[in-house]
């Protein structure tokens, strides 16, 4: 942490907080972007660790590592972490720390909002997992069906703690949401039209608007489930008059769009790392944004293909299978302009680069698992079995995390100053790539061999093959966990020692090239005019290699030059509001009506708080001009 | 990265084709299980096979289609030292994304042609005057059958006769369940508080093994059945047994021979 906080921007703040108080206040997006990731990273290692010990169980059959009531919880924390604090936030990080540097911004449009966001995350996040030390950690699947989520079935706290946790979790993220449709939106530097904006933050912008839609349903889920368990309410108790396929419905409504919520951003980063090492601008860029939104709004009209084996019989199961089949013309439109940005150009094969080429592969596999999917009568055969784990695999490591890799070594000099190892890279690169490949692929011959998921252990009467895959898979987990203690420490090395980077590292196309490493806490001295697509490459190819200002000079000095830039200061209370928040939520969940009442308390008076207080805002001088 | 393109460029293919094949030869039993969707039994699961297989067969092709323009691009495009080449400047072709958006889109209608017609053939209920009805209800952690038109009931082995369409209607005492019998054909969730059909044949007999596909609990694991489907006399002759076992029987409903007890 020191040494990321040396490196990032914050030389032009004058500061009398403590070191700590300054991360806890701050409302600079590429500080919060940082918390994210490091956070993000934390909640990735839990969630491996929860895999590693999801595979030993189930290396040989009739294992005894966990009992089948740990394994559950296992599966259902190794499900929910990864999506929800893992892939999720680490997309979050980059979006903070490159999207407001890719438009020219000064920063989001709601700087505090965004640090109760990532609060509200970190904090939800640390409360579902403290579960495991209160009474056992939820246990119902990071799908979390009624009715055995309910309390007949499920009395122990933990689907609690998974309600309370991911609600809170969730309100941070829909704030993301928001804020970045309104900096996308009115943040943009003067002449950044939206057909100009790089694809990371279209994607960016398409993600957000998932988000907007996608998040409140969940949020009504989780609350009529909260009112169900805590408060005996009966909206999923059929023996009340509740039904239990609201809560599916719901989830798999928020559910299916939250999937392209995790694979959107990846799309948008393997986009600007082919375009950036193919020395091209990307091709095709109008279809690229255009198969973006077909996705973004297709997301929202498969739902039922989750709930193929519900029985709603052949009307509602062919409308749904061909709208998941129609997904697949965009993505294959994305794949091909790909691999034609890369067709005639110079490839240089950065770890970064290697990571976006690699994505392709993988993901054309997830895909077409995902194809045959769609076929709902097919998919009476493959759904929730282990098919479906290989096919979740391939689009959530070999697609999100890819693009996450790709990313992290793509804008790891851009937040931290300083470029990651390329040899140690090269060795997470391909190590990730086996050890990948030899734990999931198998996993679709356990589906076809009639494995279901979320068993705790299988019969050795299954057959030698369904043990034998299970053992080739354990072994390929392993190899994808040594590729990332290589990742891990390439961070810690890089961030040390690493070797400088500049500004400018990669030779990059988007505005966040343009800009010192890390990016000061003003991001650009004077806001840049943006003069074309690839706004950054048309400076250094058809310019003169500096940044343009969009500020009206005045006798040479533009006016941020007299007079400092206008920046939001930060503030205690977003922290605050998420800690009442989650004070609240430890009440709640084991009936404290007195810590709830605290808890509210400090949040109410917290958000009041940061309502009234004018923000006078801080003046920083910029140190030199743009893209100096 | 060079050293690795080498040893591919100097591999002998055909000696690399031979130990693949003397692999996959040998391979049979690593393709096997007690309950594998690709040894189906009856029309339901060959029905859905044929599904896979085919839509398999046509994503290999695109699968090799694609990555082979992918590696072409990845080779022929690297940078090399000294290399004098500028990269192009191409911004698009709308011919060839013309192209490759109607392509995938006529594949895609061929997979919702198929799709719909095995759809509607798979939920098709069968004329309940020539098919065997029997309820299924899914149970923490067992699977139990009733047979209305017969006053029989089971748990854990399901008994139908061979080359008759059994209809199932399955719901669930308690949480949601699925009932799966890869050799027999796909899942169908028992919900509680609803009713859900599906039909089953077996083309021969023989036991095959089930399971419950959607997770119920600490006992999902282990929630098996066996369908044992019998020849009509043979079946027709158990009815019998049962019915007779009804008979004598102080309770309403006995419970098959051979099954396990009822788990607390």
């Amino acid at each position: 942490m020191a040494a990321v906080a040396e490196l990032v921007g914050t030389k032009g703040r004058q500061r009398s907080q403590s070191y700590l108080m300054s991360w806890l206040t701050t409302a600079d997006h590429k500080r919060i972007g940082i918390m994210y990731l490091l956070a993000a990273t934390f909640f990735f290692g839990v969630g491996g660790i929860e895999a590693l010990m999801i595979r030993i169980q189930l290396s040989s059959p009739g294992n005894t590592f966990v009992t089948p009531a740990l394994y559950d919880q296992l599966f259902t924390m190794h499900g929910t972490t990864m999506i929800f604090l893992a892939v999720m936030p680490l997309f979050i990080g980059f979006i903070n720390c490159i999207v407001p540097l890719q438009i020219g911004a000064r920063d989001v449009a709601f700087p505090r909002l965004n640090a109760l966001s990532l609060w509200l995350f970190v904090l939800g996040g640390i409360l579902l997992n403290s579960s495991w030390f209160l009474g056992g950690a939820p246990n119902a699947g990071w799908f979390n069906y009624a009715p055995i989520s309910l309390t007949p079935f499920n009395p122990g706290p933990g689907i609690d703690f998974y309600d309370i946790g991911l609600q809170l979790a969730g309100i941070g993220t829909l704030m993301t949401g928001v804020n970045f449709i309104a900096t996308i939106i009115n943040n943009r530097a003067p002449g950044m039209s939206l057909m100009r904006m790089p694809l990371f933050t279209w994607t960016t912008f398409v993600t957000s608007v998932l988000i907007l839609f996608a998040f409140p349903p969940f949020t009504v889920n989780l609350f009529l489930l909260m009112f169900d368990r805590l408060m005996g309410a009966n909206f999923f108790n059929i023996l009340k008059g509740g039904n239990v396929l609201l809560w599916q419905h719901l989830f798999w409504i928020f559910g299916h769009p939250e999937v392209y919520i995790l694979i959107l951003p990846a799309f948008g980063i393997i986009s600007e790392v082919i375009a950036t090492f193919s020395r091209k601008t990307i091709f095709g860029y109008d279809s690229m944004v255009l198969a973006t939104i077909a996705i973004g709004f297709l997301a929202f009209t498969v739902w039922v293909h989750h709930m193929f084996v519900d029985g709603f019989g052949p009307y509602v199961n062919s409308l749904f299978a061909i709208t998941t089949l129609a997904i697949a013309v965009p993505t294959g439109v994305k794949i091909f302009n790909w691999i034609f940005t890369m067709w005639g150009g110079k490839i240089k094969f950065t770890t970064a680069m290697l990571f976006a080429t690699g994505f392709i592969p993988l993901f054309v596999i997830g895909g077409i698992s995902g194809v045959m999917l769609a076929m709902a009568p097919a998919d009476f055969q493959y759904n929730d079995s282990y098919f479906v784990v290989a096919h979740l695999h391939y689009v959530l490591i070999g697609g999100s995390l890819m693009g996450v890799l790709a990313g992290a070594y793509y804008w790891f000099p851009k937040i931290t100053g300083r470029l990651l190892n390329e040899t140690l890279g090269k060795w997470h690169f391909w190590l990730m790539m086996i050890g990948f490949n030899v734990t999931f692929f198998p996993m679709h011959f356990l589906g076809l061999l009639g494995m279901p998921r979320r068993v705790a252990t299988y019969s050795a009467a299954m057959g030698q093959a369904v043990a034998f895959w299970n053992l080739v898979a354990t072994i390929g987990a392993f190899i994808l966990a040594i590729s990332f203690l290589f990742f891990f420490y390439n961070l810690i090395k890089s961030l040390k020692s690493g070797e400088r980077a500049g500004p400018d590292p990669w030779d990059g196309r988007a505005l966040e090239w343009a800009t010192e490493s890390p990016a000061p806490v003003y991001n650009f001295a004077k806001t840049p005019l943006v003069r074309g697509r690839d706004a950054w490459w048309v400076e250094k190819t058809e310019g003169d290699g500096q940044l343009r200002s969009a500020e009206p000079e005045q006798d040479g000095e533009s006016a941020h030059h007299a007079h400092g830039i206008h920046l939001p200061t930060g503030s205690i209370f977003p922290f605050l509001i998420a800690l009442g928040l989650t004070i609240a939520g430890y009440g709640a969940i084991f009936g404290l009506l007195l810590l709830v009442a605290i808890g509210l308390a400090l949040a109410f008076f917290s958000i009041h708080r940061m309502i009234v207080d004018e923000d006078p805002g801080e003046i920083v001088q910029p140190v030199g001009g743009a893209g100096e | 990265m060079r050293a690795v393109g080498r040893f591919v460029s100097r591999l002998k293919w055909p000696a690399v084709l031979g130990i693949l094949a003397v692999t996959l030869s040998g391979c049979g039993s690593y393709f096997t299980s007690r309950a594998s969707v690709l040894s189906p039994a009856g029309p339901v699961a060959s029905r859905e096979l044929s599904l896979i297989e085919i839509s398999l067969a046509i994503m290999l092709v695109i699968f090799v289609v694609v990555m082979g323009l992918w590696a072409y691009a990845v080779i022929r495009y690297r940078a090399r030292r000294n290399d004098p080449r500028e990269p192009s400047t191409s911004t698009g072709d709308t011919r060839l994304e013309i192209l490759w958006t109607v392509v995938p889109l006529l594949i895609v209608i061929y997979l919702t042609v198929l799709t719909v017609q095995s759809e509607f053939y798979l939920t098709r209920r069968p004329n309940p005057a020539t098919s065997l009805q029997v309820s299924v209800t899914g149970h923490q952690f067992f699977w139990q059958f009733s047979y209305p038109g017969l006053g029989i009931s089971t748990i854990h082995n399901l008994y139908i006769p061979v080359g008759e369409k059994v209809n199932l209607t399955l719901t669930s005492a308690d949480v949601i369940h699925s009932f799966w019998v890869p050799e027999l054909g796909g899942k169908t969730d028992a919900i509680p508080g609803y009713h859900t059909y599906m039909w089953l044949e077996a083309s021969r007999a023989g036991s095959f093994f089930g399971e419950c596909a959607q997770f119920c609990g600490v006992g999902h694991y282990n929630m098996h059945m066996t369908v044992i489907a019998l020849p009509p006399a043979q079946f027709q002759a158990w009815v019998k047994s049962m019915q007779k076992k009804n008979a004598s029987s102080s309770s309403a409903r006995a419970v098959e021979p051979g099954g396990q007890p009822v788990p607390s």
